[in-house]
């Protein structure tokens, strides 16, 4: 299994999305860090922090900013990964080998989900550090900074958020595999970010463990049901 | 008789429409099998049902002697409608990742596959900048890089220019010859295959219309007497009428082939000069292979 995850690695070349994830790491370090030290989301009048209800911490900036960046991620790697391939005949040609499809499709999930998870771990970290070091350069932020480096919590939490979140991501793939289209991967994947960070009016599931919970065991459920019939199901073509 | 591929009475419907009936191809070990037909006679589909890509709706696939294609896959190399490929890797990349996924590590493997196929200087180059040609000759090459027992080849030649046509050819005969390397090619124009294979079978509307050797072919692709007369419905009446032949037909051109195996040339000749039908030119000819199999498929379609 562990050979099969590398190679689905190496021939849609991961190296591209390690370079594209450190450029989102970056972008997203230097937009919370202007909004926590140089104060871009500040009220130019009040001059307090312009941000929606239930944004009035830096962590709950940085985990909307990291969690909706990385469900188009992961919809974007799906859709390359394991959509693109059934329409460019990949998968065909991966279904003629002598491995089992179960096998096949199990480890391009565990591809795409740990590289996901992975990153978001690490970009999380990152801004989460980025952070406290402009703290330790510049003494005050716009917003507070409600986090703890120093706790096992704060670990435990975005460990846990990130799986969550790369869970809840792979929703995106079985709309992209029922309308037999990558884009439509990638669109799922930004109604899933309105779906669980939007808010109509006061109404938001944004705080709602239990929904987010939801949809992580419904994104299991589908995986589970796609790796397990994959035996019976023929493959489908670009001219079918 | 040893089969390497024996399929019984296979069948494919698409929601209601059957696109493969009752096909029963029976491949020998060692030998290359012709896989003919029109274009959309079905010949990709039952391609597909025979590697597992598709289920068939009715009867089975036996490979090696084993009822399923699972276990066979291993000792296949396949390529069906075009070959496909990561088209950002490199040629050579491209045969690397094939290799492990086989599970197949002989040293010097991938350079020995595209030198045979003439492929060695674009190796590093990127897929995506091969012509069709160069990717047809890949698609072989990774078909056969793992030195597989059976070959499965799907318009293999599509693409290729005459050189290409005539080197993979000679490929094919190789594989055979020294390696006992089983093939099926499959084609819709006879004389891609008729010079290589030893079985053909012509499918025709999804349907299996005949299975047989070259030789076997050879024979059955009737001899018949061409005539050429000045008068055209004269000769005809002289045939129904006065000969009472019924196996015969009137080409295009104002030619009749007559098929009757107990005319000669002479009794012709004499009853259409005295009926009146004057005769330009007449002889024995034998049908092509490439006219017999459009006959058969013409039949088949009817």
């Amino acid at each position: 299994m562990r050979k099969l995850i590398w190679l689905e690695w190496k021939k849609n070349r991961a190296g591209r999305y390690v370079r594209n994830a450190l450029i989102l790491a970056i972008l997203l370090a230097l937009l919370v860090f202007g909004m926590a030290f140089f104060g871009i989301a500040d009220d130019p009048v009040t001059g307090v922090p312009d941000a929606a209800p239930g944004m009035l911490s830096i962590s709950a900036g940085v985990e909307f900013l990291t969690n909706s960046a990385y469900f188009v991620f992961v919809g974007v790697m799906l859709a390359a990964f394991i959509v693109g391939a059934y329409k460019n005949g990949t998968m065909a040609l991966m279904f003629t080998y002598p491995i089992s499809r179960r096998k096949i499709l199990f480890s391009q999930l565990v591809a795409v989900w740990l590289f996901n998870f992975g990153a978001l771990v690490l970009t999380k970290l990152f801004l989460y550090g980025c952070l406290t070091l402009g703290e330790s350069i510049y003494r005050t932020s716009s917003f507070p900074l409600d986090f703890d480096l120093g706790s096992p919590w704060f670990y435990g939490t975005v460990f846990l958020t990130a799986a969550l979140v790369v869970t809840v991501g792979f929703l995106s793939l079985f709309a992209g595999l029922f309308a037999k289209s990558s884009k439509a991967t990638v669109i799922a994947s930004f109604l899933l970010i309105l779906l669980t960070q939007g808010s109509v009016g006061d109404i938001s599931l944004a705080g709602n463990p239990a929904f987010f919970l939801g949809l992580g065991l419904l994104a299991l459920g589908l995986a589970a049901g796609s790796v397990i019939t994959a035996k019976k199901r023929e493959v489908w073509f670009p001219d079918c | 008789m040893t089969y390497l591929l024996e399929t019984h009475n296979l069948t494919k419907d698409f929601g209601k429409h059957r696109i493969v009936e009752d096909v029963s191809l029976h491949v020998k070990k060692g030998e290359i099998y012709g896989f003919l037909g029109p274009n959309g006679a079905g010949k990709t589909t039952v391609l597909k049902l025979v590697t597992g890509l598709l289920g068939p709706t009715e009867g089975e696939v036996v490979l090696f002697g084993k009822p399923g294609f699972f276990h066979g896959l291993k000792r296949m190399g396949i390529i069906l409608e075009f070959p496909v490929f990561y088209d950002r890797l490199t040629g050579r990349e491209n045969l690397e990742l094939h290799r492990e996924y086989m599970g197949y590590y002989r040293h010097g493997s991938v350079d020995e596959a595209l030198g045979l196929l003439g492929l060695l200087e674009a190796a590093d180059r990127p897929v995506k900048s091969y012509s069709l040609g160069m990717k047809e000759r890949l698609g072989i090459a990774r078909a056969v890089l793992t030195r597989p027992e059976f070959l499965i080849l799907d318009e293999p030649l599509n693409g290729l220019d005459p050189e290409g046509i005539h080197q993979i050819r000679e490929l094919l005969r190789g594989l055979c010859a020294d390696y006992g390397v089983t093939v099926l090619i499959s084609s819709h124009i006879l004389s891609e295959v008729e010079s290589v294979a030893d079985t053909v079978g012509i499918l025709a509307k999804g349907r299996l219309v005949e299975e047989l050797s070259m030789k076997e072919l050879a024979e059955k692709s009737a001899s018949f007497i061409e005539v050429l007369t000045t008068d055209e419905k004269r000769a005809a009446f002289v045939l129904t009428e006065k000969m009472e032949l019924s196996r015969f037909r009137l080409m295009e051109d104002g030619v009749f082939r007559i098929y009757e195996k107990e005319v000669s040339v002479e009794e012709l000749a004499k009853r259409l000069s005295e009926g009146g039908a004057g005769i330009r030119s007449i002889g024995r000819k034998k049908e092509t292979l490439e006219e017999y199999f459009l006959k058969v498929v013409g039949e088949g379609l009817q």
